[in-house]
């Protein structure tokens, strides 16, 4: 593209800026009265560890199932794909993409709309996302390549992206485990009764992180810790993969 | 046709990005009189941050311009934001490793480039200011490098002949205050925005993939493919699609074992902190020598030789520096080509432009 067609394109971006920002200003904020047949869900995600909510870059360690003492300086994952699955077995789909990031607290809802009113038996989620949409490219939104969660060619997103410090002997060093790629792709569902009536309702969703590093594989820091799912690492990416499966649970809906 | 193709996908990108603004920039309206400032960014960059209290005027940025190259601010009128952050070096202090303020005293920080801070949300090496409002009150009463005091500074422009004015023009005011000192600056930084490069004109604005490096065709492609594959920059210096060549986050780059300043550390007293400092854009980075945030690095030659074998070992070394610490074993060829790509990212329709410029 030539430079003039560039500026001529730079004004049109300006032009539309001002208008929407003007429109923004004039936008009615409140939110159309819910219709009587339809409710909402949010689902409220903390990030703990065994109980206590995690620290970033915390001083006192944690220890894990190994015994390793480590502490988490960053810790994010994609929730996608929410399904949510009425007594009658019927499904809502929700063609979400979230990352949550635990010491993002803005970054840890994700707020379904227009949920029919009925009883519902289960919530299904992707940790991590599709391969359809694994393999687009930088995306709008939570998917933007600014979230730095992605890789750089066709390997796709990380869907867990879990870094930090941790002793060894008598010094400290790093950990990084980048969990991604589409084989690693956890379809999770968390039985659990709750029912909509035209109301908002919340799920409350609990990640420990302890699980990461048991069940069914107990994770040794010490042995691997550098692990960016690379043909190479299967084995071991496989295996934190597989404790992530039931790294979240849903403590309540209400 | 291509060209039709290619003015539809940008105007498909500039529909979503204005989607996105409506939500994140929440603009109150510009100052009575004031003219809003057509504020266009490119569309292989993110959403810049424009606070509510501060939208963009073209009063308010040339009101900006004139004060960042006027000495009135410093203490006895000799020194200005430009004689620090000169155009011609990326808004860099001329080569310089440390300032000399107007007491000759000298700073132990490089000065900092001054390139699509529009994106940053933390500013100085360190993170102490979370606004470039906030950033542009600093130097000011520094004593190490304007040293003036505020209500000097604030009486000086008063009693000028212009400026109430021109204040009057950008913020329906003629009352004069540090704070909309701070915001007239802070809205001329954030017009100096830089993605006109060579990297850019060949591959970003024709938005060609960058999977070239598969099978590279040049120095700047193979320099492409140590940088986002095996070399581990892209970590911090942006993935692909996140071209602004920072991640804008804080990393112990492994300078030293034994740090001394504390970088990041300083601001929030978490020794997990210690020497953390803001990674820099990358961009225009062949003018901002020397480098890092003591200058220690007189080339890019230098620095890539770092990465290469001189990684330091400490208890806050990255983690994304754990396959550096064990050396790149790049060859002279690699090297060469990972500063012809870093050369790439060169502008000179931003260190040129009359737009920034002291006139
Ligand atoms: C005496 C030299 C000097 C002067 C004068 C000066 N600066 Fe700086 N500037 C520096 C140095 C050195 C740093 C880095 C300091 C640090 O991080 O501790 C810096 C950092 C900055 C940053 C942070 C950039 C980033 O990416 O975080 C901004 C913005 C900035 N200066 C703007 C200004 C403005 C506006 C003025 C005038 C009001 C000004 N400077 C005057 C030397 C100077
Ligand atoms: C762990 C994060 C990280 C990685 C990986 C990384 N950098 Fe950096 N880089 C930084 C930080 C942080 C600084 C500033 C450090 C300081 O001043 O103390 C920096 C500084 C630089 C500078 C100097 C810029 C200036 O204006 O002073 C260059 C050039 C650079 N890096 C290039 C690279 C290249 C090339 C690679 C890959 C071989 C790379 N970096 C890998 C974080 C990183």
């Amino acid at each position: 593209m030539h430079k003039k067609q560039f500026k001529i394109i730079f004004t049109i971006l300006a032009g539309a800026m001002l208008f929407s920002i003007s429109s923004c200003n004039k936008e009615d904020t409140k939110p159309d009265p819910l219709p009587k047949t339809k409710g909402i869900l949010t689902l409220q995600f903390s990030n703990t560890f065994d109980g206590t909510l995690l620290t970033k870059n915390a001083a006192t360690f944690y220890t894990n199932a190994a015994g390793n003492e480590f502490n988490v300086s960053t810790f994010r994952y994609y929730i996608s794909n929410v399904e949510l699955t009425k007594i009658d077995g019927s499904k809502v789909y929700y063609p979400v993409y979230k990352l949550i990031d635990a010491f993002e607290e803005s970054s840890q809802k994700l707020t379904l709309l227009e949920v029919p009113n009925g009883d519902y038996k289960a919530i299904s989620y992707f940790i991590g996302i599709d391969s359809t949409r694994n393999h687009s490219g930088p995306q709008e939104g939570d998917l933007s390549a600014t979230t730095g969660m992605l890789w750089t060619w066709a390997s796709g997103y990380l869907f867990l992206k879990l870094e930090g410090f941790y002793k060894d002997g008598a010094s400290q060093t790093s950990y990084r485990y980048h969990i991604g790629t589409d084989e690693f792709l956890n379809k999770v569902t968390s039985p659990i009764s709750y029912s909509i009536q035209g109301t908002q309702k919340n799920a409350f969703m609990v990640c420990n992180l302890a699980e990461f590093f048991k069940n069914p594989t107990t994770f040794d820091i010490k042995s691997d810790d550098d692990i960016q799912s690379f043909p190479n690492e299967k084995k071991e990416a496989g295996e934190l993969a597989a404790n992530m499966a039931d790294m979240i649970t849903v403590l309540k809906i209400e | 046709m291509k060209n039709t193709l290619i003015k539809a996908a940008f105007l498909v990108a500039a529909t979503t990005l204005f989607l996105y603004s409506c939500k994140q920039v929440d603009q109150e309206p510009t100052p009575a009189g004031a003219t809003p400032y057509p504020f266009g960014v490119p569309s292989f960059f993110s959403l810049p941050i424009i606070p509510a209290d501060n939208p963009m005027t073209v009063e308010g940025v040339s009101l900006g311009k004139r004060l960042f190259y006027d000495d009135v601010l410093s203490g006895n009128n000799t020194q200005n934001c430009g004689s620090c952050h000169n155009p011609t070096f990326a808004f860099t202090d001329n080569g310089l490793q440390f300032s000399t303020g107007i007491d000759k005293k000298m700073g132990d920080r490089n000065s900092m480039p001054l390139i699509n801070l529009a994106w940053e949300k933390d500013f100085f090496w360190d993170g102490r200011a979370k606004t470039l409002e906030e950033q542009a009150l600093g130097p000011v009463e520094n004593p190490i490098e304007m040293h003036e005091q505020w209500p000097n500074a604030v009486s000086e422009l008063m009693a000028n002949s212009e400026y109430p004015a021109l204040f009057e023009k950008a913020f329906g005011t003629r009352v004069i205050t540090k704070e909309l000192v701070a915001k007239a600056i802070a809205q001329f930084e954030r017009t100096m925005i830089s993605s006109n490069s060579t990297f850019d004109i060949d591959y970003l604005i024709p938005s060609r993939t960058l999977d070239v490096i598969k099978n590279p065709q040049n120095a700047i492609e193979r320099g492409m493919k140590i940088f986002y594959e095996h070399g581990d920059c892209w970590h911090c210096h942006g993935t692909v699609g996140d071209y602004l060549f920072t991640d804008r986050d804080f990393h112990n780059n492994g300078l030293d074992s034994i740090i001394i300043d504390k970088g990041l550390e300083n601001v929030t007293k978490n020794p997990m902190d210690r020497g953390k400092f803001k990674t820099p854009t990358l961009r225009n980075v062949e003018f901002s020598a020397p480098y890092m945030h003591d200058g220690r690095f007189k080339t890019l030659e230098e620095v890539i030789e770092h990465y290469n074998s001189g990684v330091k070992k400490s208890t806050t070394l990255d983690p994304n520096m754990k396959e550096l610490a064990k050396g790149l074993n790049l060859s002279a060829g690699d090297k060469q080509d990972l500063l012809q790509f870093l050369v790439s990212l060169s502008d000179k329709t931003f260190i040129n432009n009359p737009k920034f410029k002291e006139q």
